[in-house]
């Protein structure tokens, strides 16, 4: 908590840079990694459309309420025959699934991370990642004026397809611009672009994002609203108890 | 098929408008109501021999949700019409539920209330499903809601019942505590599978007819009602739970059986009379990972109250035949699951003791495999299901059955699926599944959800 208030502090006085000035990848990434999680806690509406190949659209509206980086509750509004679907994921990789066509709730083991979350683009791990440094080994591929380019290679314990990723830290945020998803056998299989950064109640926040499968030529894009920070969200709140409550 | 009184139909127009007609009340109330459901058709067919419709039903479901802060109602009520009429005399045509047979269901029906009485305590009351165990389906713990047989592609199905479920979350544990007062039976398989009933007589007669009287539990809160508590408790990375049940069993034992002869060539009618014996059971499951493969396990220990013996009353005499012995047995479930880096998701089970298998003598195996892919973003999906009845080790050749087959599902746009698929049953016809063995199946089946 201390060291993300410090972080915070920096940010605001544009820190960030200063922080990485040292061109050390971990730290480069710690910074990301902090600036992702700095709020105590979020609260947001998530818009998504899911665009084929030939343009075709579905849309997926859900919530996402999520407490330092280990907690998160994911829950869908939309469309009607996966209302009310929820996703609690907490510490040390455990996941619940609710299904409410079939009142349960079920323990998913880590075999479906690298599936892709409910046909969007993003697979579970995905929509669950948020401790980087603990997963990837940073090291630095380039520095412009306006990024670092890291490349995270998965550590040998973290159960990830990917054979690397490459991501674009903006120095004067410390948030991926974009980041490149390479599949096992080191091809390019996604791009995850973030924009439109706003400050919300005082932290950075990335409100569009959009994520590319260039191998199959589908998009899932994602735009979030209603972005509430620091609720002060019990804990009891990332509970199955509270998973199954819709 | 069951036929419905005439103030069926009123009621389910009742529940309809009650539904449309919340909507622009409920918000003064400080509730947001919410309506939605799904449109469905069903339609099946035996191909080959017995070829033929079996099933071809139009379902509309319809489900109500009205939030406030500490209270949610949920309500889901199914009006499903069968266009496979069941007129059988002129007189029949104008009854328009011959020509056109159909009911209505209110599936569910309950209020919860959230930390009213104390804060970490959860209420439902209402007609409600209520869920217990980790296995896929296939929960042998889960014995609160009766058992429902009427479709055979969901034959793990229960019947939501009236009961009062009270969660309390006393730190890392779920304490669950459900009464259910009153007696629901369970639902066997639909009758228009062809299956005679049947009764094991000497050899030397022969049966006429089968009848029989079912003799409920009395309706008396001590004696109808079901009692159950659960433990949940997350230990050593895996999800835990210790659970109780106390009630009459689902389905009913023959305790009586009166032989009547017809004729002098030996056949003999039969007068059955039912019951349903009570029981305790007491069960454990488990849901974690080893590796990257999910597993579940649950086994549930089942002790019959007493022994319970058939009375057969024939003209030769009076004798009692053991019907349910009074000895605890055991049945469990282990399964697991895993999806390859293909996005291929197997998952397979194995089962000891059926739903309707009593005593120790008498349970029987049974190995499940699932295996999907799906294609496009989840548009498509490809399912081979297929299972494995093994009524007797000693005598697998003999005493076994298989079933199962593949399904398509395409789901174009979003709410929209359409599934293509079959299911084959094959082996002796002693078996559960076997007995059906003239009743393979395709189906083709639509759904939009809104």
């Amino acid at each position: 908590m201390y060291r993300k208030s410090c972080l915070l502090v920096l940010l605001l006085l544009g820190g960030g840079a200063t922080l990485a000035s040292a061109s050390d990848p971990v730290q480069i990434l710690q910074a990301v990694e902090d600036t992702l999680n700095a709020p105590v806690d979020r609260e947001a509406n998530l818009a998504m459309e899911l665009i084929d190949a030939k343009g075709n659209t579905k849309t997926r509206e859900l919530t996402i309420l999520q407490k330092g980086s280990d907690k998160k509750l994911i829950r869908f509004l939309s469309p009607a025959d996966v209302r009310g679907v929820g996703l609690l994921v907490l510490e040390d990789d455990v996941m619940y699934l609710y299904m409410p066509a079939f009142a349960k709730i079920r323990r998913i083991a880590s075999h479906v991370k690298n599936e892709n979350f409910m046909g969007t683009d993003f697979t579970y791990d995905d929509m669950a990642q948020s401790d980087y440094v603990e997963k990837y080994t940073p090291t630095i591929e380039d520095e412009t004026d306006q990024h670092y380019v890291l490349k995270l290679a998965p550590k040998p314990d973290s159960e990830i397809d990917y054979s690397h990723l490459v991501m674009w830290v903006n120095r004067k945020t410390m948030l991926p611009d974009k980041v490149e998803f390479y599949d096992s056998s080191a091809n390019l299989l996604k791009i995850l672009t973030q924009t439109n950064v706003q400050r919300i109640e005082g932290y950075l926040t990335p409100t569009h994002l959009e994520m590319e499968d260039v191998q199959e030529n589908h998009k899932t894009v994602m735009e979030l609203d209603n972005v509430v920070h620091d609720q002060e969200l019990p804990d009891k709140r990332f509970t199955q108890r509270y998973l199954k409550r819709f | 098929m069951n036929r419905t009184m005439p103030s069926a139909r009123s009621l389910s127009i009742f529940l309809l408008v009650g539904f449309l007609g919340l909507m622009p009340w409920a918000p003064s109330q400080g509730v947001e109501p919410e309506l939605g459901g799904s449109f469905e058709t069903d339609t099946r067919w035996r191909p080959g021999g017995m070829d033929g419709y079996t099933r071809n039903e139009t379902r509309l479901t319809l489900k109500l949700d009205a939030r406030s802060p500490q209270v949610v109602f949920h309500a889901e009520s199914r009006i499903r019409y069968f266009s496979l009429s069941e007129v059988q005399t002129s007189t029949d045509f104008n009854d328009s539920d011959l020509i056109q047979p159909w009911r209505h269901e209110l599936y569910e029906a309950y209020a919860d209330i959230y930390g009213l009485i104390l804060e970490n305590v959860d209420l439902r009351i209402g007609k409600q499903r209520i869920v217990w165990g980790t296995a896929d389906e296939l929960n042998v713990i889960d014995n609160l809601n009766p058992d429902d047989f009427g479709d055979i592609l969901d034959f793990a199905q229960k019947i939501p019942t009236l009961a009062l479920r009270l969660d309390y979350y006393p730190g890392d544990f779920t304490v669950t505590t459900v009464g259910i007062p009153g007696f629901t039976p369970a639902r066997s398989f639909p009758s228009s599978w062809d299956v005679p009933p049947t009764f094991p007589l000497p050899p030397e007669l022969t049966l006429g007819t089968l009848g029989d009287v079912v003799a409920l539990p009395d309706n008396r809160p001590q004696d109808a009602s079901t009692f159950g508590i659960r433990i949940k408790k997350t230990l050593l990375e895996y999800d835990w739970s210790f659970s109780y049940v106390y009630g009459h069993d689902e389905w009913p034992i023959p305790t009586q059986a009166e032989l009547i002869p017809v004729d002098t060539l030996g056949t003999t009618d039969v007068e059955l009379t039912l019951e349903y014996p009570c029981q305790q059971i007491m069960g454990v499951d488990m849901a974690g990972a080893v590796g990257d493969i999910g597993v579940w396990a649950e086994g549930a220990v089942f002790f019959p109250e007493e022994r319970v013996y058939t009375d057969i009353i024939s003209p030769a005499g009076d004798q009692d035949e053991l019907a349910l012995d009074d000895e605890a047995y055991v049945k469990f479930v282990i399964g697991g699951d895993y999806t390859f880096s293909n996005g291929l998701y197997v998952n397979a089970q194995c089962m000891h003791g059926f739903f309707t298998d009593r005593g120790t003598d008498n349970l029987e195996d049974y190995l499940m495999l699932a295996i999907e892919q799906s294609f496009l973003r989840d548009e498509l999906k490809v399912r081979l299901a297929v299972a494995a009845e093994v009524a007797d080790v000693h005598d697998i050749e003999g005493r076994s059955a298989y079933f199962g087959g593949p399904q398509v599902t395409y789901a174009p746009v979003d709410g929209l699926e359409m599934t293509l698929g079959s299911m084959l049953l094959a082996g002796d016809t002693s078996t559960q599944f076997g007995q059906f063995n003239e009743n393979d199946m395709v189906y083709c089946q639509v759904k939009y959800s809104f």
